[in-house]
């Protein structure tokens, strides 16, 4: 059995490459199913993300797909010439491609170094393929493994720790502020993507209402129907200050728009109710003063970004971790397997050359006169003696093949070698 | 002492300041993994200590006794701080209390040592009834006031790191900062009832003692103990009401008065009342 794997992601492929090589749930199905009619022998895992496609293959050593037919069945598949995509393809086999799928699951491979999604929709492309039939017990003692070295890595490092999106560590503040969400009223003043895509992230929190308001009432409403929100004026912007707990600035204003003028009475109106203020824009929409009102936190986007470049640095501290821990659970479950591939392979052949032996013995002992219990016993330690001396070099052979992941190769050759049936 | 009391307090003593330590320590590294030997040394201490206390009663064979010597007193007061931060260590809206509290329960057991010496019991039981009503209450409202004080601590803490706009190990270690207030404000409240209440039974009782009508009005009057009592009641009642009627007063400024009146509260048990003549 060999063991691939054939894929792009964020750093082989541009983004139009991946969207083409892109596969849906009902895709892949259709995909895995014209898989295992043309290969029927071999295994299969497409796994398909925003930041990667990637298909696992586990076949037979002389079966089909070989590397150039599996690039060939994904062109089909996708009706994509090969040659436009060939180039940002990788390829790992063997060992490397074990360590390759141990990497993507625990999330060292991912562009969010340390997120935990990849694992679940690993899990979801495995459950699929299993769901299509064709995962068979090679492919699934594979992705079992992995998994299990993704919760390890994840639970005995610290990868996961920190959060590294600006929206991410803006709701962190939020949640070290204010104890529930229900409550709360969040605002956001102007249109801008970074403060939209940051809402997003507060409204899946459910706040108890969620405002938007904008210099340009049309850009309020739309961003306001867009997200099934309120628009408000602007014009009455302090009194939705007052209302507020959560307020988020994005707009192109070449000048603060909340300035410590406007709000020199606003602690006093919201009777000293904390106030999260995050400003996301650039130049900056509220001035750095009313960050020193009472009650009143003001985060601007620098600030976001120091603390999501330090949990970069730690969680980038943790990958070698990671990667020592993966570099052990691939040898164990190289060595495992090995012990799998081999084990009946050193059997199988030892039982036929002590056949071939017997044979010989069987044949030379009538021919031989006054051979006495003795020299019968000798011929036969001798014989022995002889098989392991033959065994001994390509028995090791195998075991260091199998630690170095090609086991299986040098099992099936050995058995083709000699004539051995694998049930024999 | 008996020996055997004296081994086991001195085990809950360093038990209690090894988890202290930790509390703390965990307080600045929240990822390290030592949450569980932390709680261990949490309960282990409180389980000392509870037998101390149930040893010292079954020899007198009076439950009472435990409210009656300083020693006792002062450990049941350390007993109880130390169930709040175990609560705190297991219920996540007051997470991150025990660092705080576990080090004024680490005073409180060391201090207990120092009362060792005084064996006399504070009253004669047949006056007691006063007495141990007055005791429970000021007991309960220390550990309110107590633990509003770390409160106010945490929130200082927390308000602190939040203004300086850098990642901090306390963020997500410590509940909100919208938790601590209420928190604060709850104790307070509470804390202040039972300290009116405890000041209240003390003069109920002090009106009975044979020890009290040994003393001079003027012994009462400026007794520094007394005195201080009553600065540290004015002074949470003028912060319970402003914090009701003065928005001002919410947040930073009421945490720094539960902190500051929290810590004069334990200054005056442990050093103030060493002095006094009368209580």
């Amino acid at each position: 059995m060999r063991t691939f794997v054939i894929g792009c992601n964020h750093r082989t492929a541009p983004l139009e490459v991946r969207e083409k090589l892109a596969f849906d749930d009902s895709r892949c199905a259709a995909a895995l199913g014209a898989f295992q009619r043309a290969y029927p022998d071999a295994e299969t895992v497409i796994l398909s993300t925003c930041n990667r496609t990637e298909v696992y293959l586990v076949r037979p050593l002389q079966a089909p797909p070989r590397l150039h037919e599996a690039i060939e069945f994904l062109a089909r598949q996708q009706k994509l010439d090969s040659r436009d995509f060939a180039s940002s393809l990788y390829y790992y086999e063997d060992s490397e491609a074990i360590r390759h799928l141990f990497r993507v699951v625990s999330s060292l491979d991912s562009m969010v170094i340390g997120e935990s999604q990849i694992l679940g929709q690993a899990k979801h492309a495995f459950a699929l393929a299993r769901g299509q039939g064709v995962v068979k017990s090679a492919m699934d003692a594979l992705f079992q493994h992995a998994f299990n070295v993704a919760k390890q890595v994840h639970s005995q490092t610290e990868i996961s720790a920190g959060h590294v999106s600006v929206g991410s560590v803006a709701l962190d503040f939020a949640h070290q502020i204010f104890t529930r969400f229900d409550d709360k009223v969040v605002m956001m003043i102007g249109a801008g993507e970074m403060g939209e895509l940051t809402l997003k992230h507060l409204i899946d929190h459910h706040p108890r209402r969620v405002l938007v308001t904008n210099r340009t009432a049309a850009r309020a409403e739309d961003v306001a129907r867009r997200l099934g929100v309120q628009a408000r004026p602007f014009e009455r912007l302090l009194d939705l200050l007052v209302e507020a707990d959560i307020v988020l600035t994005s707009t192109g204003s070449p000048e603060p728009i909340v300035t410590a003028e406007l709000c020199a009475a606003l602690p006093q109106r919201r009777k000293y109710r904390s106030l999260l203020m995050i400003d996301l824009a650039v130049p900056r929409d509220i001035e750095e003063a009313v960050g020193r009102l009472d009650n009143v936190f003001v985060y601007d986007i620098d600030d976001l970004q120091r603390i999501t470049e330090k949990h970069w640095a730690q969680r980038r501290s943790n990958v070698l971790e990671g990667e020592q821990i993966i570099q052990d659970r691939v040898a164990e479950f190289l060595l495992e397997r090995a012990r799998r591939d081999v084990g009946p392979v050193v059997t199988d052949l030892r039982r036929h050359f002590e056949q071939i032996a017997r044979g010989e013995l069987k044949w030379v002992t009538p021919k031989l006169k006054a051979v006495s219990q003795r020299d019968r016993e000798l011929i036969e330690q001798m014989l022995n003696r002889v098989i392991n001396k033959v065994l001994h070099r390509p028995v090791k052979a195998l075991n260091e093949k199998g630690q170095e992941g090609r086991s299986r190769v040098y099992a099936e050759t050995i058995r083709r070698l000699f004539g051995l049936e694998p049930d024999e | 002492m008996p020996s055997d009391q004296l081994v086991l307090s001195v085990l809950a003593a360093v038990f209690l300041g090894a988890a202290s330590n930790a509390a703390v320590h965990r307080a600045k590294y929240p990822h390290d993994r030592s949450s569980l030997a932390l709680q261990f040394m949490t309960v282990v201490a409180l389980l000392l200590n509870v037998s101390v206390l149930g040893m010292r009663a079954l020899a007198v064979e009076d439950i009472r006794h435990v409210l009656v010597h300083r020693f006792d007193v002062t450990l049941v007061f350390a007993v109880t701080l130390t169930a709040v931060a175990i609560y705190a260590q297991h219920f996540s809206p007051i997470r991150g209390l025990d660092g705080f509290l576990l080090p004024v329960a680490t005073l409180f057991q060391v201090f207990a040592f120092v009362q060792m010496g005084v064996d006399e019991p504070l009253l004669q039981y047949n006056t007691a009834s006063w007495f141990i009503v007055h005791q429970l209450s000021l007991l309960a409202a220390g550990t309110f006031l107590v633990c509003g004080g770390a409160g106010g601590a945490v929130y200082l803490a927390l308000l602190r790191a939040l203004r300086r706009k850098r990642p901090s190990p306390l963020f997500g270690h410590l509940a909100p900062l919208e938790t601590w207030e209420r928190f604060g404000r709850w104790n307070l409240v509470v804390g202040f009832i039972l300290l009116t209440f405890g000041i209240l039974t003390g003069m109920c009782e002090a009106a009975q003692s044979v020890q009290a009508a040994q003393a001079t009005r003027a012994d009462w009057t400026t007794d520094k103990f007394i005195v201080a009592s009553f600065v540290v009641w004015a002074l949470y009642a003028l912060g319970i009401a402003a914090s009701v009627f003065v928005p001002r007063f919410r947040g930073r400024r009421a945490a720094q008065l539960a902190l500051g009146t929290g810590a004069l509260l334990v200054f005056i048990v442990l050093v103030v009342e060493q002095v006094s003549k009368v209580h």
